[in-house]
Formats: structure tokens, sequence, C-alpha cells
């Protein structure tokens, strides 16, 4: 079954909305782009980083409503926020309006200190609020509560894979009749602690610079998906999702199309059966659920095609695309896996 | 919500504090509770926990420096569920196998929890996919046993569990899936148990669910699997169901964030959805495996809505023989709701004493007859989240 996009919320490097994306997207095209170059990357020791402002929240919400938040529940709560005012629904979502939050990591950067190893357990000094930020589905809990969504809520954590699944699950969800709407998103916050100490671990390994060719980023991306019907549509719908796993007989169904991929730079396997591709890492980093990301930029792209034409001057759309016009969203993870998001017009 | 097709479920698997295997659990449940104790895990930690000894987990696990404590629970649970389907995994490798597995600790790439499980790896050499690898009890197991179908981890905190097998249950109806692994698994971890300290939940004395003293709930740790299998493959292997998912509900309370909502708005939802999907109504429902944790506001919400939606339905916690296991405990109790509805008896719901005069339903108190092919278990989590499976041990039911 297909699923209708009727409006999504952005947050990255780049600033936040759609608006941002596709300017940021205008302003740097893909091709020889310096990673760097773009977004409000920031450098953080060995790192460079592509890390999010969530400003914009204190605009929308009480900031007493959200003082116990912390900034990786901000980020998801500003997208969802945002794909709200998208999609026209700033009144309020449908009842039984369904909630997926993907992530690759959950709330890490903000625990990762509370957990460290060299800390004795009875000096852990938890504070209630601490504790509750660092539970997987606080997130989810703080946008069920801030948008009153009361039907099926579900939080998936699969590292690179866990957008592609949520995505699935949404259109399960649309197609079993459990919800008639679905905010759907992934959510990853940077971890400078993370990072650095597995990336200096990595010089005295393997003797290299610590460098990514990508930087790594932060964001979050959230998208209200509606069953077919004779709603407004301004954007594109997903087509189909795929899953599967590297070096295994079935393949991956790469679609005959431009495929947006999302990466650390090292080529893949799965690469040289790619008709046209190309990312826009550049913008936001590469973090686990930045692929949607990727669905966001595909949908802008696919809106307007003099987008398209600036951004990727090197891809042919030919009558073949403009008769079924479709871009695939590619993860190839670190793990082996590989998920795609067909989306088209 | 419309009426689902029911899934078979061919096998079960469980560890906890309770035994090594589910009719060991079983046993216990009809005859003697474990007790509580300080975690021996947790040098100096005074609040009592349901522990799995060490003697339950297969020693040659024990030397995989790979493997966390939630991933070896949530192996020995596979491996039992497997068995008792009467699958092998290598015969599996042909088939599209998924995997969906609950919880909480599981999920962490914190040094802490690494650290703590995998002495003799230095951690903060791994990169985040390595430490993901390690630590995702689903990715760990479709590596392990070489699935090829889709897995995930869910981790909506107390209802994990409960949640991966109605997503299971999803998979094998849509036809991705010829076989699902579901369950949930969640190993004893000191940031769970301070942080429940620290919100003022976790018991100091043995929990009590439903009961006027409850005070809070007691840590656990375990893991329950479940083999569902598309009806296709179980007839091809000439093997008949033990019982079967037929209904699942979720919603979310949206009303607070370590509080369920007083009049059980989001269970209210939850149930409903999970009746309409079994095709059923309340007075199918034969018994009720509570969530009853033992804490003041839960078993409150839970006795109301039970006294308005199932009145004379006779229900339970069985929190009191394995602890709170968090992202485990949905799976587990399904897989107890299952045994008993073979059994045709409940276990008492131990803990209970003395009956809370301001509750208006109490659980069964001795080891009870039921009746009937249908029941209900459910979860009420961290985050407001709601979730209700309902299994039959009648294809027609």
């Amino acid at each position: 079954m297909k699923a209708f996009i009727r409006g999504a919320g952005v947050v990255g490097g780049f600033g936040c909305r759609l608006s941002s994306l596709e300017e940021a997207i205008r302003k740097h095209p893909a091709p020889d782009s310096d990673p760097a170059a773009s977004g409000s990357s920031v450098e953080v020791s060995a790192v460079s980083a592509f890390t999010a402002r969530t400003d914009l929240l204190d605009q929308l919400i009480p900031p007493r409503t959200l003082r116990r938040v912390d900034h990786y529940a901000r980020m998801a709560i500003l997208a969802s926020h945002l794909a709200l005012e998208d999609a026209g629904m700033g009144n309020g979502l449908p009842e039984n309006t369904g909630l997926i939050v993907a992530t690759g990591m959950g709330p890490t950067a903000n625990t990762l200190d509370l957990q460290a190893a060299d800390v004795a357990a009875t000096d852990l000094a938890l504070s209630p609020i601490l504790f509750s930020n660092s539970v997987q589905n606080a997130a989810a809990a703080y946008i069920s509560m801030l948008l009153k969504i009361r039907g099926p809520s579900l939080s998936i954590n699969q590292y690179e894979m866990a957008v592609p699944l949520a995505f699935q699950t949404a259109i399960d969800w649309l197609e079993e009749g459990r919800t008639e709407t679905v905010l759907v998103g992934g959510i990853d916050c940077f971890s400078k602690a993370l990072h650095e100490t597995s990336l200096n671990c990595r010089d005295l390994k393997n003797g290299d610079s610590g460098q990514r060719a990508v930087p790594v980023g932060e964001g979050s991306t959230f998208f209200i998906l509606t069953r077919p019907g004779a709603q407004d549509i301004r954007y594109p719908f997903v087509q189909h999702v795929h899953m599967g796993r590297a070096h295994r007989p079935d393949g991956a169904p790469i679609p005959n199309t431009l495929i947006l991929h999302n990466g650390n730079g090292k080529k893949t396997d799965l690469m040289g059966q790619i008709p046209a591709h190309a990312n826009f890492t550049h913008l936001y980093g590469t973090f686990p659920t930045s692929m949607g990301m990727d669905v966001a930029a595909a949908m802008l792209l696919l809106r307007t095609e003099q987008l398209l034409s600036i951004s990727l001057p090197q891809f042919d759309a030919g009558p073949a695309f403009h008769e079924n016009p479709r871009i695939g969203c590619l993860k190839q993870g670190e793990t082996g896996d590989w998920g795609m998001i067909a989306i088209g017009r | 919500m419309n009426r689902q097709r029911p899934v078979s479920v061919s096998g079960m698997g469980c560890i906890c504090a309770a035994g090594k295997n589910l009719p060991d659990c079983m046993e216990a449940l009809f005859t003697q509770a474990p007790t509580p104790a300080p975690p021996r895990s947790l040098p100096g930690a005074q609040h009592p926990v349901f522990e799995v000894p060490d003697r339950f987990l297969p020693a040659s696990d024990s030397q995989n420096l790979s493997m966390v404590r939630a991933v070896r629970l949530a192996l020995a649970a596979t491996n039992e569920a497997l068995t008792d389907a009467g699958l092998i995994p290598a015969a599996l490798r042909k088939k599209r196998v998924g995997v969906v597995i609950g919880t909480n600790v599981g999920s962490g790439v914190s040094n802490r929890a690494l650290q703590k499980d995998l002495i003799g790896i230095n951690c903060s050499c791994l990169s985040p996919a390595e430490r993901f690898l390690i630590v995702n009890p689903a990715q760990w197991l479709a590596r392990h046993f070489d699935f090829s179908g889709p897995h995930v981890t869910i981790v909506t905190a107390c209802s994990a569990g409960s949640d991966a097998i109605g997503l299971a249950g999803t998979w094998i109806r849509s036809g991705r899936c010829d076989v699902v692994i579901a369950g949930g698994t969640d190993a004893l971890y000191e940031v769970t148990y301070y942080g429940f300290i620290a919100l003022l939940n976790s018991d100091t004395t043995a929990c009590k669910p439903f009961d006027v003293r409850r005070n809070g709930l007691n840590l656990g740790e375990g893991a329950a699997m479940m083999v569902l299998e598309s009806e296709a493959m179980l007839t091809n292997r000439g093997k008949k169901a033990r019982a079967f998912l037929a209904g699942y509900g979720t919603a979310a309370d949206a009303y607070h964030l370590t509080a369920p909502h007083p009049e059980g708005c989001g269970l209210r939802v939850a149930v409903q959805d999970a009746l309409t999907s079994a095709g059923c109504s309340p007075s199918d429902i034969a018994f009720i495996n509570a969530h009853g944790t033992g804490t003041r506001e839960n078993d409150r919400v839970e006795s109301f809505f039970f006294h308005q939606v199932f009145p004379g339905v006779p229900f339970g916690s069985t929190k009191g023989y394995t602890g709170h296991t968090l992202g485990a405990a949905g799976a587990i109790e399904a897989a107890f709701t299952i045994a008993s509805l073979e059994h045709q008896k409940i276990p008492a719901n131990e803990g209970f004493d003395a009956p809370d005069p301001d509750l208006p339903a109490h659980p069964v108190v001795e080891p009870t007859e039921i009746r009937g092919t249908t029941a209900l278990s459910q979860t009420l989590a961290f985050g407001g989240n709601n979730s209700v499976l309902i299994f039959t041990t009648e294809r027609g039911a």
C-alpha cells in the first residue's frame, strides 16, 4: 500500500523547517561539495559534526513546559511540531493518530556521562528527571503529551535501519486499519564522548587520521503519513519500503532511478548496482537515522523539478523519470543491513 | 481497528527468577515464589530484586565476550522456544524468519552497560556500530542464527515485550515472514535500579501488587520468546499451534512521563483495539494477567478499570514471582498467560494479603481454576504506553 505524506518537519545542522533544507540544497548542490562547507558544522576535537539548534521550539511551546526536556527530545518535539505546521494541522491531529519514533542510539549523548563506567554506582546521583530522560521512549512520551497523540505508539531502536523499519510499521498500521494517520520520524543526537573515544581508538588501532570523509551529525525528521484519500496532496507518496542484508541472494530491489544514499563515505557493495546516485550528507552529516533527511530531501526534489536540476545537474531526468518520477532513499549500514524507502509522485 | 486473522504461536521459552524454562516457571507460579533479595551484582545495594541465578544460564555463554547479559537471557529463551516449536535453526535459513525483541537495557550503547558485562574488552575502543552489534538483542539473534528476515528492537519501556509480539503478528499476517521470533529481554542494570529508587517507585521489601500496603516494585530480569508461525508453514510441518495471538492493541495516555492516566485513558483504547482485532468482547475473557507492579498508581488504575470493563473476571499479577522485568515483562507475562490457559488455572497474586478498601476489584489470592479459552495480558509503561495482547487456545474462538 502507498502512504501519502501530508507534511514534514526537519531539524538539523542546516536549520529548521523544510524551507531551510530547500534553501541549503539550492545553495550547496550535491556534486563536488566540501563536506564541511555548509550547514552549521562545528569542529569538536577530531570530529566535525553538524549540530542542530532548537531555539525555535521556545516560540512554539511555553519554555516552562519544556523545562525538563533534554536536547534529544527537544529536536524530536520540534520536528513533530513543524510536521503538523507543514501539514496545516496546527490545530491538532485526528483522534487515534499513531506515533512511531525511530532512533539509532537513543538519548545516548545525554546519558553517557551519567553512565560513565568509572563512576561508582552509589555515586550515580540519579535525579528522577535525568533517569526519565534516559529511557528510550522518553521522546515519544513528550511528543504524545504535547501534541495530544493518543493512538498507537511505538519506539524503535535499530541503528541505521530504524527509519525504514518505522516507515514500514507506519504503512502496516495504516493497512490494517489500526489508525488513519501516523506521525513517524527519526531522531539521533550527537555524542561527543562516544565519537571521540571511538575515533581516538581507531587512530591507535589503524594509524589513520580519525577524520571521516563525511561529518557526523544530529537531527530529527518527522512525517505525517495517511492512507490514500482525497486530501490535498502536495507531496509525493511512499511507494514501498525494502530491507535486507548485503551478500544475500535475494539482493536489493534497486529501482532504476535516482538514489539518494546516506552513509559514512565508504563505498558499499550495493553502490555498483545503482544507476544514478547522490547524497546530501554535506548538509546534515550522517547519523543512524539521517535517512529521514534523505526522504525529506527527495520530497522536495520531486515537488520542484527545478530544484532537482539545480542540485543534481548530473542527473539525466529522461522520459522514464518523467513518466514515473521517483527517488529511492538508500541506507546501507555499517552492520551490513540495508534499507530503501522509495517515494514517488 | 479491523478484526485481524489470528496468528499461531508454535513455541515458547522463558527464563526469569522463577525458573530456567517455562515449565519450571509455571511450577514455581503454582507452588512457591522465589524470594527477592538485594542484587548480588550491585554490591551495597539494599532494595530487593529478582535476579536470574547464574546456574540458569548455559555456562558456555559466559565465555563469549560479545554477549551482554540481556542477549544471553534472550538466547536462552529463544533456544527453548525453537525447541518447543520443533524447529532447528539451520533448517530455517531458507525461510523468511524475522526477529522482534522488546528491551530497555538491551538497547543501550553506553559505556557502563558494556563495561559491566564485557569484562576483557576495552569498550572505549568500540565504534557506535560495534556497540550496537553487541548490545542489540534482535540484531544479535538474527546474526547468530543467520536469519534473513527483518529484525527490530522495540524500546517502549515496560510494554516493549507486548509490542514486539503484536508487531510480529503483523509481520506474519502481511506475509512478510514465515516465522517470527518475538519477545522481550532485560537484565538488571544499575542505572535502572537506582533510577527507580530515585523515582520513589522501588519497594524496600517484597512487592505487594494490589495490596493495601503496596509501596512500589521490585526490579527483575529475564526473557521470554515466542515462535509465531504462518499457517502454511505450520501445516507443511504437520504441527499444531500451542495457542493463537488473537488480538493486539496499543495506545498512548498522552498524560505524564512516569504516571499512568488516572482514568486509564490509553489503557481503555488499547483494550478496545485488542478486543476488536480479536473479534471478542469482555465476556469472552477467562482471566487477565494484570500489569500489577505494586506501585500505588498503577494498581489503582488497573483495579478501577477491571471493575468497570471486566466485572467479575479473575485477574492477578505475576510480578511477585518475577519482579518487574521491564522490557521483558510483556513477553514473560504473555507466555504465562498462554501456559495458564493450557493449565486452565491461574496462579495466586503473590504478595497480596490485605485488600485495599479504596480499590473496587481485587486479584485472586490462591491458584484459581478458570473456564474459557481466551485471556488477556496488559502492560502499562513508562511514558504512558499501554499495550494489550489477547491469546486463545481455540482457533475459532
